[in-house]
């Protein structure tokens, strides 16, 4: 007699749990992000990229330096060498290596593990193996390009913009590559994709992808997605990196124009 | 604290850089920590309950010699211009408790007084030459180099003596009038520039537009 009433109750309980749980999280987290009339918490549209600047030479010693600020992310990113490897180094390439710290102030709360961490440990490998594939290590054989980076202040993805500031180091040591290798990270928040995810933005729980490519060879260099997806949503959020990470290339080969057009100005 | 990751003039790694940035950290901590230099009774805020608390982190972006003079007139610097958030102490009769609420209000906010912090001035030998500010170059053959801590008045609070040469007593007396005369004049230059400085910055609205190493910023 009790039982069929039980079973009964049961389901109902659990339709309205379901209902009630998944409507009410979406529209906290949601609204907060995109506004009614389309514009991101920091006033961005969804397809815009953050604020980009960059400085190059700034340490004169270093074969090559360079200092983004794309948006709150600063960062300063040198490169010593191609300069004599030990013995033990591969004989046909060049070896390159990269060390990454941040400073104490670099996040709201100060921060004591500046390096040598977990997260600074795979940044350093992740970068290291992109730029092994993106230089022509056959013209350096027996020998060594050493990468630094430091985040002044960091905005949530410390990858993307160590990346692009790695690139333009590169090119103003003068140091071959096969291209360009631009980064930029992708969400899907609202049914609509954003490009270059902030801090805020980042610590939602909706999917992300990180791209990373040489945008003339139309080459993926890496690509990170660690948030379950539907694969319609997947093909739209990568095309969206993709643009995202064109834009972001122009206005990378615009700065090097820019500094090659001020320094023979002076010569 | 002293980060010099990242430098690689600085031909020093491993074990003895950590104990190179200690040791100027250390001289820093003393400066701070003196009575006499720096008045630490400006952090009270009620007695016997709450007080501020300053870290001082330092990032050395390049180095190029005299990295402990360098530090000094940063952290002068940088303690000049902070800004001590403005705060609500409400005292309860009844249970004796004291809270302490900070302002919204991000243009509400005190200075310390760092008009009687000193500088350190390094004064090196090399083959019977003193030299104050040393390049690089200058710095990897200075055999023997004292470091003092001067305040705007001219006397001397911190000595330290760094470097595997040895000096007689003569040779110390002459770097310590070398430094007590150098030192209120590197006081003097620091607090103009900081002037300059604050003249040239924004008093409202948001810091200026230009990228950090700009020579614009500069003063």
């Amino acid at each position: 007699m009790s039982t069929p009433m039980d079973t009964s109750s049961l389901p109902i309980k659990n339709k309205s749990n379901q209902l009630t749980s998944t409507l009410t999280t979406d529209y906290i987290v949601g609204s907060d992000l995109i506004s009614i009339e389309g514009y991101r918490q920091d006033g961005r549209k969804p397809n815009e990229l953050r604020h980009f600047r960059v400085s190059f030479n700034v340490v004169p010693d270093a074969d090559g330096s360079c200092y983004m600020e794309h948006g709150n992310c600063k960062l300063l990113a040198t490169i010593y060498g191609p300069y004599e490897g030990e013995s033990r180094s591969n004989q046909e390439q060049a070896i390159i290596t990269c060390d990454f710290s941040m400073t104490s102030y670099c996040v709201s709360e100060r921060r004591l593990r500046t390096f040598g961490d977990m997260k600074s440990q795979r940044l350093q490998m992740a970068i290291q193996r992109v730029f092994q594939q993106a230089i022509i290590t056959e013209t350096y054989p027996k020998s060594q390009i050493d990468i630094y980076l430091k985040i002044l202040q960091s905005d949530g993805n410390d990858y993307s913009p160590c990346v692009n500031a790695t690139t333009l180091a590169f090119i103003n040591a003068g140091i071959p590559m096969k291209d360009f290798v631009c980064s930029s990270t992708v969400g899907y928040i609202q049914n609509k994709c954003i490009i270059d995810l902030n801090q805020q933005e980042e610590q939602q729980k909706s999917p992300q992808l990180t791209l990373t490519i040489m945008p003339q060879r139309d080459d993926i260099v890496a690509l990170t997605c660690e948030s379950r997806v539907h694969h319609d949503i997947y093909n739209e959020m990568l095309d969206a990196a993709t643009r995202a990470n064109l834009q972001l290339f122009d206005l990378m080969k615009q700065a090097v124009i820019n500094q090659l057009k001020t320094v023979l100005h002076v010569l | 604290m002293l980060n010099i990751s990242g430098c690689r003039s600085l031909r020093i790694f491993g074990r003895h850089r950590r104990q190179y940035t200690k040791q100027i950290a250390r001289s820093l901590n003393y400066i701070l920590n003196n009575p006499k230099c720096f008045d630490l009774t400006q952090l009270c805020v009620v007695k016997g309950h709450h007080c501020w608390l300053v870290h001082v982190d330092i990032s050395v972006l390049r180095y190029e010699g005299n990295l402990h003079d360098a530090c000094s007139f940063a952290m002068k610097a940088a303690l000049s211009e902070t800004k001590v958030p403005a705060l609500k102490v409400t005292h309860d009769e009844e249970t004796n408790e004291v809270s302490v609420d900070v302002c919204d209000d991000p243009y509400e906010y005190g200075v310390l007084d760092v008009s009687n912090l000193p500088v350190l001035i390094t004064v090196g030998q090399i083959s019977g030459v003193h030299t104050v500010d040393t390049t690089i170059k200058e710095d990897s053959v200075t055999l023997a180099r004292i470091t003092y801590g001067i305040k705007p008045s001219g006397s001397i609070v911190y000595m330290n003596k760094d470097g595997g040469g040895s000096l007689d007593l003569l040779n110390i007396r002459s770097m310590a009038k070398i430094a007590s005369d150098s030192g209120p004049q590197m006081n003097e230059l620091l607090i103009k520039k900081i002037q300059l400085s604050k003249e040239k910055q924004a008093s409202w609205g948001h810091a200026s537009e230009r990228l950090l190493f700009d020579n614009d910023n500069f003063v």
